[in-house]
C-alpha cells in the first residue's frame, strides 16, 4: 500500500467513524482468494465511535477481477443483513463505494481469530472431540441466516429466482459448459438427471451459496464466524446443507458427512431444532448431487483459464484432476439418489 | 524400456528426491507447493505410461453405445455426440443402464490417470 493511498484511507477512516484522527500503525497483504484482496490493518483511533486501537480487515476486489461490478459492495450490505441479525460475522465497520482512496471500492470489517482452512479444521483435536458442539452452532447459523425472505430492502439487487432454485442452478450450469469447448459427458447426465426431478421449492429464502468448510473461522473447536458472503442468493434452504455435507467439502474425513466434522444426522437434526424445518432425506441428497456438480463446473472453468493460457498457474492446472474424482462422486450420488 | 517408459522412470526418481529430501525442509506455502509440484510429476509419469490405453478404453466405453456407427469415431467426437444426446433426452428411459455403465468406464479410464486412490 502506496503512501498516498494510507493517507486517503486514514481520511475515510476518520470520517467514516467520526474520529478526530486516524493513524495507520500497520497494513499487511492476506493470503485470499482471486477475486478479492484482503489487506490485514492496525488502526489507531482518536475520538469517534471507534475511539482506541482496532485490527481490521480490508476487502476490496482483486485488481485482475474482469467485470468490475460492485462485488465488495453487495457483499458488504449482505454481511450488514447477516450482522443484524445476529449471524456470527465479521462485524462490519463502514464501506467505500468511492474509487477514490485506493483506486477500488472496498469495505472494512472487524478482523478475528482463528482457523479457517479447511484441512486444518477437520484434523484439528479439538474439532474431532467437540465436532456435534460446532456442528450445532453452524446449523443454528444457518437457520437463523434462512428466515429471510424475500423481498428485503438492503437486498434489492439480489435477483429472485423465476423458477425453482433447482432448475435455475441446471440452466446456470448448462451456459458455464457451453462457454468451453470440452465435452463432458457425465456432467451432462448428471445435469439431465437432476431435471428430470427437480424439487418444486415454494421456500425461498437468503442462502449464503458458499457454505461450507474452509469458509467460516474455528477457534478451539468452537465457531468464531462465518466468512466469504460473496455468493449469497434467494434459494432453496436446503442448497445451503447440500454444499456443506458434500463429499467433496469434507477435505479428506470423507466419513463424517458434515464438513468433514461430524455425521450428518447431527448436523441436520440441530438444524431441524433450529430452524423448525423437516428436512427430506432425498431433497438433501438431491442439493448435496447439486453441490458435486457445481464445483464440478467451477473446477472446470479454473482448469480451463489455465489450459487456454489466460493463467498459467499449477494450482488451477491440477484442478483439472479433480474432475474425475467428482465425475465418480457424481455417478454414486446419482446411484443413491435412485434409491430414494 | 521404451522412451516413454524411460521418461516416467526418470519422473518418478526426480519426484522421489523432492518427496524425500527437500520437502521434510519446507514448511507452510512452500511445502504446500512442492506437494503440488510432486502430484503434477506423478501424474505426468501416469500419463507417459498408460495415458494412451486409458484413452482407449474410454473410446471403446463410449463407441459400444452407438454400435456399428460408434466404432471408427474418434474419443473427441463421441463426447461431443455423447454429451449432446443426453442433453437431449436421447438416453433416457430404457437405455439408461447402458450408459451408467459406459460413464463408469469413462471414469475409471480417467482416474487411473488423475487420482488412481479413487479407483
Amino acid at each position: 500500500m502506496i503512501e498516498a493511498q494510507r493517507r486517503a484511507l486514514e481520511a475515510f477512516l476518520a470520517e467514516a467513524t467520526g474520529a478526530e484522527a486516524v493513524e495507520l500503525l500497520g497494513a499487511s497483504r492476506l493470503g485470499g482468494g482471486a477475486i478479492q484482496e484482503n489487506w490485514a490493518l492496525e488502526v489507531r483511533f482518536r475520538g469517534g465511535r471507534l475511539e482506541g486501537d482496532h485490527r481490521l480487515v480490508l476487502r476490496t476486489d482483486a485488481p485482475s477481477r474482469i467485470a468490475p461490478s460492485h462485488g465488495r459492495v453487495e457483499e458488504y450490505r449482505i454481511l450488514r443483513v447477516a450482522h443484524a441479525l445476529g449471524v456470527r460475522v465479521p462485524e462490519p465497520i463502514a464501506l467505500c463505494t468511492d474509487p477514490g482512496p485506493i483506486g477500488r471500492p472496498f469495505y472494512l470489517m472487524r478482523q478475528l481469530g482463528g482457523e479457517a482452512r479447511g484441512i486444518r479444521i477437520v484434523r484439528d483435536p479439538r474439532v474431532r472431540e467437540a465436532g456435534d458442539l460446532l456442528l450445532e452452532e453452524l446449523a443454528r447459523q444457518l437457520a437463523l441466516l434462512h428466515t429471510v425472505r424475500p423481498p428485503h430492502p438492503e437486498l434489492a439487487f439480489l435477483p429472485l429466482p423465476e423458477e425453482s432454485p433447482a432448475r435455475r442452478r441446471i440452466c446456470e450450469y448448462r451456459g458455464y459448459l457451453d462457454s468451453i469447448e470440452a465435452a463432458e459427458p457425465v456432467l451432462e447426465y448428471a445435469l439431465r438427471r437432476l431435471e428430470r426431478r427437480v424439487p418444486e421449492s415454494r421456500d425461498i429464502v437468503l442462502a449464503h451459496s458458499d457454505f461450507r468448510t474452509g469458509n467460516f473461522l474455528v477457534e478451539d473447536g468452537r465457531l468464531v464466524a462465518v466468512l466469504d458472503w460473496e455468493f449469497a442468493s434467494w434459494s432453496d434452504p436446503i442448497e445451503d446443507l447440500g454444499w456443506f455435507c458434500a463429499r467433496c467439502w469434507r477435505f479428506g474425513a470423507v466419513e463424517r458427512e458434515a464438513g468433514g466434522i461430524g455425521p450428518k444426522e447431527t448436523f441436520v437434526a440441530a438444524y431441524e431444532r433450529a430452524s423448525g424445518r423437516k428436512i427430506d432425506p432425498g431433497r438433501l441428497l438431491y442439493w448435496e448431487t447439486m453441490a458435486t456438480l457445481r464445483w464440478a463446473v467451477i473446477a472446470l472453468l479454473q482448469a480451463e483459464r489455465h489450459r487456454s493460457g489466460e493463467e498459467a498457474s499449477l494450482e488451477l492446472g491440477l484442478t483439472a484432476h479433480l474432475l474425475p474424482g467428482l465425475e465418480r462422486d457424481l455417478l454414486d450420488y446419482l446411484e443413491r439418489l435412485e434409491g430414494t | 524400456m521404451t522412451g516413454r517408459q524411460e521418461m516416467a522412470a526418470l519422473l518418478r526418481t526426480g519426484r522421489e528426491e523432492l518427496r524425500a529430501r527437500l520437502m521434510p525442509e519446507l514448511a507452510g506455502e512452500d511445502r504446500y507447493l512442492a506437494a503440488m509440484i510432486a502430484n503434477c510429476m506423478a501424474i505426468a509419469a501416469r500419463m507417459l505410461e498408460r495415458g494412451e490405453e486409458m484413452a482407449a478404453a474410454e473410446r471403446r466405453a463410449l463407441a459400444a453405445l452407438y454400435g456399428a456407427a460408434g466404432e471408427d469415431l474418434a474419443l473427441e467426437t463421441l463426447r461431443r455426440r455423447l454429451a449432446r444426446d443426453i442433453r437431449e433426452g436421447v438416453f433416457d428411459g430404457g437405455r439408461e443402464a447402458a450408459l451408467r455403465a459406459a460413464l463408469g468406464e469413462r471414469v475409471r479410464a480417467r482416474l487411473a490417470i488423475s487420482d488412481p486412490s479413487r479407483l
